[in-house]
Parts: structure tokens; sequence; C-alpha cells
């Protein structure tokens, strides 16, 4: 008989299961992540909301108060450069990093670091574009602090990053032991050279982090004309040199409050609608879809959006229930649960509709503009006597 | 360490084990397993001080898993079509001889409502009334999916191995 057989086999499938070794302790951990999570909801929420007021004083004061000299900070938020000539020293708090600026060079804040030129307008034309500094995620195989944390780093990844392409490449240390990457390349009369030192990210509250948080590091990107070259690695090298982890760099220090994330800079958005099998009947319903993930600069960030859609019938808003309601998002990237860089997904619903299949959907959301669309799939009519229904999942 | 917390964690040593197990054989992934089985116990010891007075506490962890599963599915499916990459192919095979991994193949390959009709039919040896109530599905769904499932394992399965097999289980 085959329900003889089927049940011998699901039963040797499920005995030949792993290990439980530990099981009993990742319970533990799971345990008090949730109930601090359920303790800390409400008020994880007014910290956010009242982050930017009471927050970011006191740390900057304390930032301030450890180093009389002249800051410039950056808050990964796009914004008009306000060039400030060194010394002084240069705060990304949302980073997690900050970096001495030499005299003789100047620094504006940008949405992913700071830019930094000569003071001397004559020396700017030997640079093809600012100095950057900033973060960014780099693969194992590249990464100063990819053997220490990962067996499996021999293989280069599938596809280069576009900062390495197929330049040079030199790896060392610094004296106090911190490891570099470095890539020296020509582009026509420029010369590139991505410097990395790897930069660490300590999740809020101490909850364990994804592993691609580890894969974090400080860059400095140059490119320069010959004639500045000794001039522009001496400053990335001090730069890399004068660097000190704070905030999310540092284990149990404050991380500073998010900014909104900019898509395009800091994330990358998808928006999908696409026909879903249902699970309990046959047919399908439709999910109007929102994805989001964070973009190799690693700007920690929140998604603060309302995004929606509604649907129309021969014009007029057609009779759904949740018709033309918004999905409200308010979600921390990239700290997440995955082994990946931080994702999130937001869709609406929509299922049993029994009206005409011609129907026009209207998105309403504030990344890819209103959009009317015609010819959107429609869900399967299940039930006459049931309203149609469009619901809102979120998913982080 | 207060009673119900002892209480707790034998119920844990003795439960966690069949749930995990009951977990890959819904997703056919041990690490999703895995979530399925630790979540469904966090969520008993939760409620454990009402639960331990229940016939078969272990009931209502399978309960919640199944629950579970069932909203994960759809998540995944809305995951699935947002995700730029696919997973990598499960390298994970249990040892069960030649006619055991063709039938586990059928198995997975079955729709997600017609496999998890299965396991909980003659895995967890429920009957065909407590699989329509953990399900959420009639009766008669519960029935005709056992049905289609069985004869789709029979179609996709009619091996002379298979078949061998059954004629020497009759004899």
């Amino acid at each position: 008989m085959i329900e003889q057989r089927l049940k011998e086999t699901l039963g040797r499938v499920a005995a030949a299961e792993p290990g439980e070794a530990g099981a009993y302790d990742r319970f533990l951990r799971r345990k008090a992540r949730r109930t601090r999570a359920a303790a800390g909801g409400t008020a994880l929420v007014l910290v956010l909301l009242l982050g930017s007021v009471v927050a970011v004083p006191p740390l900057l004061g304390r930032l301030r108060s450890d180093d009389p000299g002249p800051r410039l900070f950056a808050f990964g938020q796009a914004g008009p450069a306000a060039w400030r000539p060194g010394p002084l020293v240069a705060v990304a708090p949302v980073q997690g990093f900050e970096v001495d600026v030499p005299a003789g060079w100047e620094a504006t804040p940008t949405w992913k670091g700071f830019a930094l030129r000569p003071a001397d307008p004559a020396r700017q034309r030997l640079l093809a574009e600012p100095v950057q500094v900033d973060t960014s995620y780099l693969e194992a195989f590249y990464n100063p602090a990819g053997k220490e944390l990962f067996h499996d780093n021999s293989q280069p990844p599938a596809r280069a990053p576009f900062a390495i392409r197929q330049d040079p490449q030199s790896r060392g240390r610094f004296p106090d032991g911190r490891g570099w990457f470095r890539t020296d390349g020509l582009d026509g009369r420029w010369r590139t050279t991505h410097w990395f030192v790897s930069w660490p990210y300590h999740c809020q509250g101490g909850e364990p982090c994804p592993d691609v948080l580890a894969m974090r590091t400080l860059r400095v990107a140059l490119t320069v004309d010959a004639a500045a070259v000794p001039e522009a690695l001496g400053l990335a090298e001090q730069l890399l040199r004068s660097a000190r982890p704070i905030t999310n760099a540092v284990a149990g220090q404050a991380h500073a409050p998010r900014p909104d994330c900019l898509a395009g800079r800091s994330i990358v958005a998808s928006r999908s609608v696409r026909p879903i099998p249902l699970f309990t009947k046959a047919g399908n319903e439709v999910a109007f879809g929102w994805g989001f993930r964070t973009t190799r600069y690693l700007v920690p960030c929140a998604v603060r959006l309302e995004l929606g859609v509604e649907v129309l019938d021969r014009g007029r808003r057609a009779d759904v229930v949740g018709n033309g309601v918004a999905v409200r998002l308010d979600h921390v990237l990239p700290e997440g649960s995955a082994n990946e860089l931080g994702r999130l997904w937001a869709s609406l619903t929509w299922t049993n509709w029994c009206g005409p299949r011609s129907v026009q959907v209207r998105w309403s959301d504030p990344l890819f503009g209103e959009a009317r669309v015609l010819g959107s799939p429609v869900p399967t009519c299940q039930d006459r006597t049931k309203p149609s229904v469009l619901r809102a999942h979120v998913a982080g | 360490m207060v009673a119900g917390d002892l209480q707790f964690r034998e119920f844990f040593a003795a439960e966690f084990g069949r749930l995990r197990g009951l977990g890959y054989l819904l997703t056919s992934d041990w690490a999703q397993a895995e979530e399925l089985a630790q979540d469904a116990l966090v969520r008993t010891y939760w409620v454990w001080s009402r639960v331990r007075g229940h016939e078969r506490p272990a009931a209502y962890a399978r309960k919640v898993l199944v629950n579970r599963h069932r909203s994960l599915l759809r998540r995944a499916v809305l995951e699935a079509r947002h995700a730029r990459g696919s997973r990598a192919e499960e390298a994970y095979q249990p040892d069960l001889g030649e006619d055991g991994l063709v039938l586990w193949a059928a198995v997975r390959r079955l729709p997600a409502r017609q496999r998890a009709v299965l396991v909980l039919r003659y895995h967890e040896d429920l009957p065909e009334a407590e699989v329509a109530r953990l399900l959420r599905l009639p009766l008669g769904t519960v029935k005709s999916l056992t049905h289609r499932a069985l004869a789709r394992l029979r179609a996709e399965l009619g091996s002379p191995a298979l078949e061998r097999h059954g004629r020497g289980t009759q004899a």
C-alpha cells in the first residue's frame, strides 16, 4: 500500500534530522528577544519619533566634549554642498565613524559620508571628483576582515564590485594591526584608488547582527591626476589612520537616529503586481507589492512611507473593502534577521473580485509617483455574497 | 528555576525534535524547520501556565507550528516573487534508499496543501477531521486532497519498485 510506504518514508525523513545541540540555548535567546521586543515595542516607536529632538543634541554634545576642535556632521541625508576648511573632525554618527580633515583640505557632508577637496582652487582641478569617505559593503574575498570572519573566502564573487573591477590589488596592515585592502587603476588620464579598512557594525540593543554587516568597511575613494597622486594618497592614508569608530561601530554604544532612506542611494526600491495562488481554494489573489533593500554603502536608515493602491471600476472607486487605504511603513534598515543585506517587503493583497475584469489600478507612492495602470490582473471571484477586500501586509 | 520552567524544559527536550521533523516535512528545509519549531515553542512557552494543564500540550505546539507554516507559505510566495536571486538548491539528502528517495522527491513536488494533508494524516497519524481543523479546511476538501495527492503519487511513482513493495506488503 502506498499509504504504508509513505508513512515509513516520512518517518525516516523526519528522523534523519541534524543534531539538536544548542537548540535550547537558541530557544532561550529567541524567548528573551521576543520578551524584550514586546516590552520595548511601544517605547521604540517613541524613541524613534523623539530621537532627532532628544538624542542628537546630547550625542553631539558628548562628541564635542571629547575634543574641542571644530566638527562637521554628516547624517545620511542629501543636501547642498557647504565646504568647511580643515583642520576639523568630520563625524558620521549614522555610519559610525569620525575622521580628521587636515589643514589644506576642505570637506562637505554627503548622503553617504564626506567629500574632501584641496582648499587651493588651483589644486582642485587635479581631482576628477572630490575624495569620497564613506562606508561600503565589501565581499569576503576582498574584505580585510574576511579571513577572520569567514572560512570560505577563497573564491572571488561571481561579479567583482564596481569599485574593484580588474584593477591591481594590494593588501597590508597599519602599524596598529588593522588590515587594509586597496585597488589602484587608471581611468583615462585619472588614477583611481579605492582603499578599505574593515569597520565593525553592532546591532542595536546587543541583538545578534546579520553576518553581512560584519563585511562593512570604511572606504576612501580617489580619482585624481597623476600629479596629485602622492598628495591624495597621503590624505587617504591619514584619513584611514585617524578614523575612529563611534555609535554603531562600538559595542554597546547608542545608535544615532535613523534618517529617512533615500531611494536609489541608501536603498533600492522595486514595485510589482502579481497574481498569487490561493492556499485554501483554487484560483488566485493579487498582490501589489513593494520591495526595499539597503545598498552597499550600508547607510542605516528608516523606510518611512505611505504606499497605496486604489482599484477603479469604470473610472470610479471600485466596491472593495479597504480600497484606497495606504500601507504605512516605519522600519529600520539594514538590521534584520536575514543573512543578507536588510530587506523589507510591503504589499496590499486583493481578494475575491466578482466585478468586471477590466479594472484600472491607481498606484500612489512617493517613490515611483502616481500611475494609473490598465489591464492589471484581478483576483478570482470566490464568493459573490462576500465583499472584495484589499488588505495590507508588511514583512521585514 | 521555577517548577513551570523545569516542566517546560522537559517538554522542550521531548518535543523539539518531533516538531522540527514535522517542520522539515512541510518545508524541506532544516533552517525553516528550526525556525518553525522554535517559534512554536516560544509561543507555547508564553501560554505554558494554561497549556500545561491540557491533556496533550504537544498538540497545542503542533497547532501553532501548522498555523505559522500556513502564514509563512503566503509570505514565501510574496517574497519569492520580489526576490531577485533564487535560493540555493538544498544539499541535504536523507538516507532513504532508492525507493524512499523517489517517493520523498515526489512528495516534495506536491502542491503545498496536498503535501500538508499527507504529512499530518500519515506522519502525525491524525484523523481527517483533525487535519481539517488544523488546516481550516472543510472535511470534504481534506478527503479530496488526500485522494488527489495519493493518486498523484501513484501516478508519478508507478514504478516497478513501488508496486513490488506494495504487493509484498499485502502478501
